[in-house]
């Protein structure tokens, strides 16, 4: 996929990194590339990863808006809906988080230009990463509504993903619909899924999650929804509205631990009204995806 | 007999040179008039489906003439210029200018974008189409007449 949106230069200098360890490039106009790989940061020089700022590449504006545009494959309009919700989602589930000036129009965000930084986000799958707390997720051979949670980049949609992959294993007539918002769980594009998720999944792909939801479990007949990054009121509420249908949830969110998913204000109703009854907590204290307990509806720690 | 020979060649020759410059009319007139119906679907496509640029040409190409379907497969596909060989400088700068600056604006500008180039692309559909009608047939008989004259005059 790089060789599709980076410059030779790039693709020379990263072909001397190791991609399978990759997880980040940080491009940012005029400054030095960052990448991350294995938690663990540095620059990217001519000659592959390095400590010394001044042997890092540095990004150029037009640089930039190219390597947009070819990660658009030259369609801007295609992608404009992700645009303005600030990333692009490229193949194999790779997203593109982007910085630039946001254009409005009669109060509505019409588009971003003078695109200044990009974080591109490499997804990993961990084979059997949710092994560990797979049965503490389960009552009655059931999955539990269940929150994952974590500050960013710390392991959420590779959970979900192998949870997805050990769901469709053991009960593969579970059907379970996962709304993939930013095509990030299962790597969708043109219509194809290239990261391993079970064989007992339907997707909705690219669009909000009530409206993923409110269809989804109209037409497709869920017994588990899954989804990442639940952050809006829309999002909680569709939630609720799938709780109350009979349908299991399992669902990520950016919260530090227990107790800083219990401050933010927005979020307090899915503690308060017991909406999951597992909450999963990650770190990368000992690297991505430490599990640093699971949660009860009463937020008793019932695993670490 | 040789000599009859010669002069049956040369009347060959110079009709097949009208055949010839009457192919490429047509070829410029399908040229043209691929370029303006690639600009009507591709508006279509951007307004509705919003396939991208690669992939609508992979979808669509089998729709258009082969020089055509050549040039978009080159530029969208393989990243390459275009190959049509008979189109005027002004034309082939036109028409690069389009193909680069495709994809590069957000829905309702891309599609004006593509509405302001179809004009040009349909005012070059026209006039490929007036020469070939004025002159199609006619470079024939002249190119066949001209070998007749020539072989009157050697004969």
């Amino acid at each position: 996929m790089f060789e599709k949106i980076f410059p030779a230069n790039y693709i020379m200098a990263l072909s001397k990194v190791n991609l399978s360890m990759l997880n980040e490039i940080r491009l940012r106009v005029e400054q030095p590339i960052v990448i991350m790989a294995k938690g663990e940061s540095c620059y990217l020089g001519p000659h592959g990863a390095t400590l010394d700022k001044n042997d890092a590449l540095v990004v150029g504006k037009k640089e930039l808006e190219d390597i947009v545009l070819r990660s658009a494959d030259y369609s801007m309009y295609a992608i404009n809906d992700q645009l303005i919700r600030g990333y692009l989602s490229l193949e194999g589930g790779v997203r593109m988080g982007i910085c630039g000036e946001v254009v409005t129009e009669q109060g509505s965000i019409k588009t971003v230009k003078n695109i200044t930084s990009v974080n591109i986000r490499i997804p990993h799958c961990v084979k059997n990463c949710s092994l560990p707390v797979y049965p503490v997720l389960m009552k009655n051979g059931c999955v539990e509504n269940t929150l994952i949670l974590s500050s960013p980049g710390c392991g959420k949609t590779t959970l979900l993903r192998d949870l997805a992959m050990q769901l469709g294993q053991r009960q593969p007539f579970v059907n379970l619909l996962i709304c993939d918002e930013r095509c990030e769980i299962t790597g969708m594009s043109e219509g194809n899924s290239i990261l391993h998720i079970g064989s007992n999944c339907d997707i909705i792909a690219n669009c909000s999650k009530k409206y993923a939801f409110e269809n989804g479990i109209r037409s497709m007949k869920p017994d588990v929804i899954m989804t990442d990054e639940i952050n809006l009121d829309d999002d909680i509420e569709a939630i609720k509205n799938a709780l109350t249908s009979g349908v299991k949830v399992i669902a990520t969110i950016h919260a530090k631990d227990i107790y800083d998913l219990k401050k933010k204000e927005k979020f307090q109703d899915i503690v308060k009204d017991k909406m999951f009854s597992r909450y999963v907590v990650l770190s990368n204290r000992n690297g991505v995806g430490t599990c640093e307990g699971v949660y009860n509806e009463n937020l008793a720690c019932i695993y670490v | 007999m040789i000599k009859y020979l010669i002069l049956f060649g040369i009347l060959c020759s110079s009709t097949s040179i009208g055949w010839y410059i009457r192919k490429i009319m047509i070829e410029r007139q399908a040229y043209f008039e691929d370029l303006v119906k690639f600009c009507e679907a591709l508006k279509q496509n951007i307004g509705s489906k919003k396939d991208k640029i690669s992939i609508f040409v992979m979808k669509y190409q089998d729709s258009y003439h082969q020089a055509f379907r050549q040039d978009i497969q080159s530029f969208f596909l393989e990243h390459h210029s275009l190959q049509f060989e008979y189109l005027q400088e002004k034309e082939k700068k036109e028409i690069m200018d389009f193909f680069t600056r495709l994809g590069s604006l957000p829905m309702h500008e891309e599609i004006a974008n593509i509405t302001s180039f179809e004009l040009v692309f349909q005012q070059m559909a026209l006039s490929a189409k007036t020469m070939y009608e004025k002159y199609g047939n006619l470079v024939v008989k002249l190119s066949s007449l001209a070998g007749a004259i020539i072989c009157i005059i050697l004969l």
